[in-house]
């Protein structure tokens, strides 16, 4: 009897070197990194720890966790026998704020407060939540969606499907989503953002904004490049050039201060050209297959400009203009010798303004060019 | 007509009093016929006398011309009542055979206009139905025309008969009730080369996804919309239905075929939320996510299935 016991005593003890119990504390140094492999279940980390240390524990005693508790924390566990799982597992972790992290959760939901450090943050299908991030930030999922508030320096974020909103960013920034929204705030960097649904970014640096589906709105840029399957393109100010394609949907720029190339299969293009240089490069080419094209230039403004409606309307003005603009007749002598009738009502319009310059052209194949004194 | 004819239209004619086609066609004669050119001349001349002298007047009313014009109309007016009522067959009091001959004409005319108006309408019936400020002839003055052909051109009568196809910009408001509303947003989800009009669609249907048949179109682009946003919008509109066993199917169906494992994550999301501890549901999601690559899907249905048991 006492060698039976002796055996199962020395086998706790045995086994107590290998695995941690359900409650477990490991220290932590400034700057140092937590990482956390976790086959199944939900992580949440809680950062308000005061100690240097990071305490854990897991809500189910089938899964064992091994930690390594070096300059860094390592704590993984092992995989159970799916079978044998009853409801959700949780791994509640907490922190001291100013270490790094580095979470995998195989298959569960990521929660983290606010962290001084890195982060880098993985799932393989659930959901991640994050606080402040002060330093980088890299947050992955397969699936679910994302939300983060500031990262204090570069952010790549991703997601196979969900939508990802975060706040703003010190550095540049990586957004992707198959088939999620994409919402940020001021971005200091750059950013590229791959989105399946809208992408609504406040400011940010040069942009380059991709959407399957869905408007594309860019607050306030230093240059952009959006393109949309189908969708509008809106930005309230862009401080340099703006390059945007929507086969569906509408364009609209309410100050661009350098040279814009715009296409829409259907919608229309309003622009407002309020150049920061009036000497510097401001040519512009606006095409929409079926919509008007609106722009309002400066009047100091040098430029050729070159207005053609491809197909015009059954009985409307094709070409309106606050400049005055010589009509060209297709297929007729352009100076005069036949002078425009009602047959021949200008469906292409050409104008020097200050005595010419920047090319700008503006087509549509269906609707109406508007040109306006800004 | 004669030169006859054309020189009395003269005087109209430099009073500017002509209709357009006559005046055409007087300038043409002009052109051609030196001896109506030389009268033409002659009354410019005294037109030019007359207008200078007319400067000079001063006190003449403005509306003077337009009196004279509406004083004019009225006694024409008058004279034709009056020859009206003796020349019509009917109340004529002697019976000539000019007036038999009349009659006979009239009805002829009458035929040939009931005719004449018949093959109008057999062309494009809703044109003198619905004429409005905006349309001409039944086209709207922005529509824009494509693709026009004759489809039939009769010199002899001067008939065209054309076919071709009119697109106009179009803005319709009204309630998620209306049937017209509904089937513009139904048709705007059929629209295979419009991924963003789809997906707005769907944005403003699911607004009311509890109306049955905007249940069904969100199902539908569930199912079968080539978009992942749109598929993705759509079932975070149904995700509520989870427990609705249509609505369940085609989450099922989602779990089991959808490529985006955004999209299958929300699906067993929801279905775990709205059927909690059902054992036959359970069954099925195990068999439908056996082999899915996803390992979150996979966990989360074992976790559904253990808490079901």
């Amino acid at each position: 009897m006492i060698r039976v016991i002796g055996v199962i005593s020395g086998s706790l003890l045995l086994l107590s070197t290998f695995t941690i119990p359900l409650f477990s504390k490991c220290p932590i140094s400034d700057g140092a990194t937590l990482i956390v492999r976790a086959p199944v279940g939900d992580l949440q980390v809680d950062t308000n720890g005061r100690e240097a240390a990071v305490d854990f524990q897991v809500d189910n005693s089938l899964l064992q966790v091994q930690e390594n508790c070096g300059k860094d924390v390592e704590l993984t566990g092992n995989a159970p026998d799916p079978a044998q799982i009853h409801g959700t597992i949780v791994w509640r972790i907490v922190t001291p704020k100013n270490v790094n992290l580095d979470l995998v959760a195989t298959a569960g939901n990521i929660d983290i407060g606010n962290v001084d450090g890195d982060s880098i943050l993985r799932t393989t299908g659930g959901h991640i939540t994050a606080g402040q991030i002060k330093g980088k930030a890299a947050i992955i999922t397969q699936g679910g969606l994302v939300k983060a508030g500031n990262v204090g320096g570069d952010a790549e974020i991703r997601s196979q499907g969900g939508t990802l909103e975060i706040g703003d960013v010190g550095g540049n920034a990586e957004f992707h989503t198959t088939a999620g929204q994409i919402r940020a705030g001021s971005i200091s960097g750059a950013v590229t953002a791959e989105g399946g649904r809208a992408i609504f970014i406040i400011k940010a640096g040069d942009v380059k904004a991709t959407t399957n589906a869905g408007d594309i709105s860019i607050g306030d840029a230093a240059r952009i490049n959006a393109k949309t399957a189908g969708g509008s393109i809106t930005s309230r100010r862009v401080r340099g050039p703006f390059q945007g394609h929507t086969e569906s949907g509408d364009i609209r720029l309410d100050s661009a201060a350098a040279w814009v190339e715009a296409s829409t299969g259907q919608g229309n293009i309003v622009v407002h050209l309020a150049p920061e240089n009036i000497d510097g490069d401001l040519h512009m080419d606006l095409q929409a297959g079926i919509g008007d094209v609106t722009v309002y230039v400066p009047p100091r403004l040098k430029a050729t400009i070159d207005a053609t409606v491809q197909r015009p309307a059954f009985q409307a003005q094709q070409i309106i203009s606050d400049f005055p603009m010589n009509g060209i007749a297709p297929g007729r002598p352009v100076q005069g010798l036949i002078p425009n009738n009602r047959f021949y009502s200008p469906t292409h319009s050409q104008s020097l303004l200050n005595g010419g310059g920047n090319k700008i052209t503006l087509h549509t194949s269906l609707g109406k060019i508007t040109i306006r004194r800004q | 007509m004669s030169c006859k004819d054309y020189q009395h239209q003269i005087t109209l004619l430099l009073y500017d009093e002509l209709s357009e086609s006559i005046r055409v066609e007087l300038e043409t004669h002009l052109q051609d016929c030196p001896n109506c050119h030389e009268a033409y001349e002659s009354e410019k001349t005294m037109h030019s006398v007359l207008a200078e002298d007319a400067a000079r007047w001063h006190d003449i009313p403005s509306d003077l011309l337009v009196e004279s014009r509406r004083a004019l109309a009225d006694e024409l007016d008058r004279i034709e009542r009056k020859r009206s009522w003796w020349r019509v067959p009917a109340f004529s009091v002697v019976f000539t055979p000019m007036r038999l001959l009349e009659s006979v004409a009239l009805i002829a005319m009458g035929l040939a206009l009931g005719v004449y108006v018949s093959n109008q309408r057999q062309v494009s019936p809703q044109i003198a139905a619905n004429p409005t400020q905006e349309q001409i002839s039944g086209i709207p003055r922005n529509g824009t025309i494509s693709n026009l052909q004759i489809v039939n051109a009769d010199p002899i009568t001067g008939q065209v008969e054309l076919a071709g196809e009119i697109s106009q910009p179009l803005r319709f408001q009204g309630k998620m009730e209306d049937d017209t509303v509904r089937s513009l947003l139904f048709s705007a989800l059929r629209d295979a080369n419009n991924p963003g009009s789809r997906l707005k669609a769907v944005e403003v249907l699911a607004q009311k996804p509890t109306d049955e048949m905007i249940e069904e179109a969100l199902i539908n682009a569930l199912v079968y919309d080539g978009d992942a946003g749109v598929r993705m919008r759509a079932i975070e509109a149904l995700q509520k239905f989870a427990g609705e066993q249509h609505v369940r199917a085609a989450f099922m169906h989602t779990l089991g075929n959808d490529t985006d494992a955004g999209i299958r994550v929300k699906a067993i999301d929801a279905l775990m939320a709205r059927n909690s501890r059902d054992v036959e549901l359970a069954k099925s999601l195990e068999a439908v996510t056996e082999k899915d690559d996803n390992p979150y899907i996979r966990s989360k249905v074992l976790e559904f299935v253990g808490t079901a048991k």
